[in-house]
């Protein structure tokens, strides 16, 4: 398989809090990230809120200027290419159909928006290519002219799939694409993305805090810890057998549904650290259960194993 | 908790606390109940809590409206409270606004705050349904062991089975505004009665037992308006097992004891 998407080194910083009396202060979102995506994948994107999972995204789709590294999408520089044609090669998924489509405009209107702004086909070809992908997500066709508000949510995140697949992108970011949704709703959007998968052969880059989805649908998983990686594995591998500390408190903290298996206790302590001010040496230390001497000075490189990257002192063979 | 808007109407047979009436007790008479008796904890903490008072004012004002207390000892209650649900620095907690805090220890100063009265009864709307996988493990745990030490019922209201299957002693599942089935929750996660729970049950990815990529099960349609007064078995429209014995109303009937479901399957 061939590399669709990589991104070398990447960081994001923002600057925050600045005032006539304090100088602002430097957060470091997303700090050094290279992740590959392969073609006709789905990379899972996984870690609790704030750790830079959506700042990344941002980043990818090019929205967000990366403040070093850089990301490529097969091979060139994403700074090289334009705007149009980012746009027409990368389509985002947002969390919130409510907030991700425009209320005064109609079904039609939107999905067919990429294709006006690529000036592709006649107003009847697009029109058709609406028809045939508003078939392809599962809307009935008389939902054209309707508007957002008299939609159901999984009717308008089918409407944003459309929007998103209208142009046949090669790489859809989705963003916590089921989480405002049913139970019953989440599992037809599912099933719909893995269906337009076998059918247009999209790679997807799946970011979702809820672990059962990513493990239901990813092919690859890359767990996200303040603002870098700290384990990525194929999709198997990484739920059978996790190595990062905070891998294993996340696939900890799931619950299942099964009846009398109780709460588990992932043990991770309260504090979800400052992202401004990051704990020196390895920045999970201070909730880690395996916390050594060295994690407290000594930030840890990514280590190669045979399946996947993982990036702990307990790994790297000098402590084992 | 008689928080509906005035224009709803409320019937019932029988709406009792305690052997308190709360149908047709006067709007007083809830008010001294509620947060006292029987508190609610939110969906969203944040706007839940008030953003103009310190954590510690909103704490305490729930022990003077109820209680004959004076301010220092609802303060040393709240500094004891905000200690139990595993809040470091406590006492400077109570200075704080709830926008200094984080989402998972805004929802630890909610459910401190619906403990300070002791009370019998806490209805918990999707409490975690804000907070990260990790957070949410911890609010459970600590919902459980405080329900476990105080020994009040806790109503827990979600749409995540997961939480269900965890938490609770006995479940009942909700459609269109009925119960359709009700009972342990070992009886109900063993054996779904009704089509919608067994659907429900469908949808969710299950690590182990539902393979990877896969087609999930799904219900098919969508729920019925509530708009106007319709007879018959709510779920019909979509129910695979549908008969014509399901226009006419359906009771809630036991299968086994302690087991129940609206459906005449």
């Amino acid at each position: 398989m061939s590399v669709l998407l990589e991104t070398r080194a990447v960081e994001r910083t923002f600057r925050i809090g600045g005032n006539a009396f304090r100088k602002s202060r430097a957060m470091r979102a997303v700090n050094g990230v290279s992740l590959r995506v392969e073609k006709g994948e789905i990379l899972g994107l996984v870690g609790e809120s704030g750790c830079g999972k959506s700042t990344l995204a941002k980043m990818m789709l090019g929205l967000l200027e990366p403040s070093g590294g850089e990301i490529l999408l097969e091979g060139k520089p994403l700074a090289t290419l334009n705007r149009l044609e980012r746009a027409r090669r990368m389509q985002p998924i947002f969390q919130d159909p409510y907030s991700s489509l425009n209320p005064r405009q109609s079904v039609a209107d939107i999905v067919s928006l990429p294709l006006r702004v690529h000036r592709v086909g006649s107003a009847a070809e697009q029109q058709k290519r609406v028809l045939e992908i508003l078939d392809l997500v599962g809307l009935a066709r008389r939902y054209a002219q309707s508007y957002p508000n008299q939609l159901s949510g999984g009717q308008r995140q089918r409407v944003a799939i459309a929007r998103a697949l209208v142009m046949r992108p090669e790489l859809v970011i989705c963003d916590e694409p089921t989480s405002a949704l049913d139970v019953s709703v989440q599992s037809q959007i599912l099933n719909l993305l893995l269906d337009l998968r076998r059918e247009l052969g999209v790679t997807y880059i799946l970011i979702s805090h809820n672990l059962a989805v990513v493990e239901h649908l990813a092919t690859r998983v890359a767990v996200m810890y303040l603002g870098r990686i700290v384990e990525d594995n194929d999709t198997e591998s990484l739920f059978r057998d996790a190595r990062h500390p905070y891998t294993r408190a996340l696939l900890d903290s799931v619950l299942t549904p099964e009846p009398g298996r109780g709460i588990p206790d992932a043990q991770l302590g309260l504090a979800y650290p400052d992202p401004i001010d990051p704990p020196a040496g390895c920045t999970f230390h201070p909730r880690c259960r395996h916390v050594m001497p060295r994690c407290r000075t000594e930030p840890p490189t990514p280590i190669r194993k045979a399946d996947g990257i993982v990036e702990c002192h307990l790994y790297d063979g000098t402590s084992a | 908790m008689g928080l509906l808007p005035r224009r709803a109407r409320r019937t019932a047979s029988c709406l009792v606390l305690d052997g308190i009436d709360l149908i047709g007790a006067p709007a007083s008479a809830l008010a001294d109940l509620r947060g006292n008796r029987m508190a609610m904890i939110f969906q969203e903490p944040m706007t839940s809590l008030n953003p103009c008072y310190t954590v510690g004012n909103q704490m305490e004002e729930m022990l003077l409206r109820h209680r004959k207390v004076t301010r220092r000892e609802a303060r040393e209650r709240a500094v004891l409270l905000l200690e139990k649900v595993g809040m470091t620095a406590a006492a400077s907690r109570l200075e704080q606004y709830p926008h200094q805090l984080s989402g998972g220890l805004r929802q630890r100063v909610m459910i401190a705050m619906v403990m300070m009265c002791n009370p019998d009864l806490i209805i918990a709307d999707e409490p975690t349904t804000a907070l990260d996988v990790t957070i949410q493990a911890q609010i459970l745990l600590l919902l459980a062991e405080l329900r476990k030490e105080f020994g009040m019922g806790l109503i827990l209201i979600t749409h995540d089975l997961g939480i269900v299957a965890r938490i609770a002693d006995r479940v009942a599942v909700m459609y269109a505004g009925e119960v359709v089935e009700e009972g342990s929750v070992a009886a109900v996660f063993r054996e779904p009665l009704h089509p919608y729970t067994q659907g429900l049950m469908r949808c969710i990815p299950v690590p182990g037992k539902v393979a990877r990529g896969s087609r999930l099960g799904s219900i098919p349609g969508m729920v019925p308006s509530l708009v106007g007064v319709s007879a018959g078995c709510s779920f019909r429209e979509r129910c695979e097992f549908r008969q014509p014995e399901c226009e006419a109303d359906i009771a809630l009937r036991p299968a086994v004891a302690g087991h129940a479901r609206r459906c005449i399957l």
